[in-house]
């Protein structure tokens, strides 16, 4: 889908809205549902959709080929793995240029940030399992060990993309700590009794 | 391919959902917007050369939210009158707590939704609510948007631009 109008927010209208109305710094009127909307348009709109790049054919004998398309011209070499590239396989990933293959095992190793859509965060993980805990303390002696795991695992790998401190998983290994020396304490008390 | 961290700053604001929680975070040639569940975030970037229009639209949430405030008040504020010592601070306290809540949601403004469009698409930014800090947001971001996309001035771009009224929409797949 190419989004080439600029239509009202409110899900009731989507019209289409008129030029004056927008870049005035101000809220204005919708002219059709009277919504009080602030609209900003920048030049990009008025570029329209950016179409990709046409790989060469080669038509002259010694003209380096792209690695994947032999009868293309190379135009870049990979900047991870060095290969070729022509104009189709040149992947633009925030200023660097690599190829499909290498983009794709990026992708699946998680480091290209560009191409990362999603992480799981263990320190998160493991402070939500150790506090989650105590609505279903019975099985304190299951999710504390698994929090202490995942907040040391927290540590090895990728965490969050925005960069955050530890204390999370601190915090999960403290509270896990706490609650597995309640049931050591709770289990003393009970032999004790009987 | 980059493999140091990216420096993000962050927009103040965060919108919530029943999973959840989203932010938004400024980089050096995008935004960033993270929705965390539990233990997992998943991202959306919009980079500053492919965001065609940023809209803010006034909301009346902040009137229902007004209006609820100053409804639960009234009953422990009725309690407190008629209650006696304890029960009177007690009422009078719960009472200024909401009266607190109104205060609060009066000063911070109206309410919004704002988006942002691209190309391709037009996302809802949750962490926006807020018509002021959305204004706010707005002024810091044109720069950013200028240093990639240059100007936006309506008579330089008017000139080789359709009128946004009469451009036409491409069908959906």
């Amino acid at each position: 889908m190419n989004v080439t109008v600029v239509t009202c927010p409110n899900s009731h209208c989507g019209n289409a809205l008129p030029q004056a109305i927008c870049n005035t710094g101000a809220m204005a009127t919708c002219p059709s549902c009277d919504t009080a909307l602030q609209v900003e348009v920048f030049p990009a709109f008025y570029k329209g959709t950016v179409t990709g790049s046409k790989a060469e054919t080669i038509v002259e004998e010694g003209t380096s080929s792209c690695f994947y398309h032999e009868k293309k011209k190379a135009v870049i070499h990979c900047d991870v793995c060095g290969r070729f590239l022509c104009a189709l396989c040149d992947l633009d990933l925030g200023g660097s240029h690599v190829c499909p293959s290498c983009a794709e095992s990026g992708r699946k190793k998680g480091n290209v940030g560009e191409l990362e859509t999603s992480r799981t965060v263990y320190d998160s993980a493991a402070l939500t399992l150790a506090l989650g805990a105590f609505l279903v303390w019975p099985v304190i002696i299951l999710t504390a060990p698994t929090a202490i795991y995942l907040a040391v695992l927290s540590w090895r790998r990728p965490g969050s993309l925005i960069p955050r401190s530890r204390l999370r998983s601190y915090l999960a290994i403290l509270i896990a700590l706490l609650q597995l020396a309640g049931i050591g304490f709770f289990i003393v008390a009970l032999s004790r009794e009987t | 391919m980059s493999a140091s961290p990216i420096a993000y700053k962050k927009v103040p604001g965060h919108g919530s959902s029943a999973v959840g929680y989203s932010r938004l975070y400024v980089g050096p040639d995008h935004l960033l917007l993270v929705d965390s569940a539990g233990w997992n975030e998943s991202y959306r970037r919009f980079y500053f050369r492919d965001i065609q229009a940023f809209t803010i639209r006034k909301s009346q949430w902040g009137k229902v939210q007004n209006v609820a405030w100053a409804l639960v008040s009234f009953p422990t504020a009725a309690i407190a009158i008629q209650a006696d010592d304890v029960g009177a601070v007690v009422a009078w306290s719960i009472t200024g707590m909401f009266l607190a809540g109104l205060i609060i949601n009066i000063l911070r403004g109206p309410t919004c939704t704002s988006h942002i469009q691209t190309a391709v698409q037009t996302t809802k930014i949750g962490p926006l609510k807020r018509v002021k800090r959305a204004q706010k947001f707005l002024t810091q971001l044109k720069p950013l948007i200028a240093a990639v996309q240059g100007t936006s001035e309506p008579a330089s771009v008017a000139a080789n631009s359709p009128p946004i009224a009469t451009a036409p929409v491409e069908p959906g797949p």
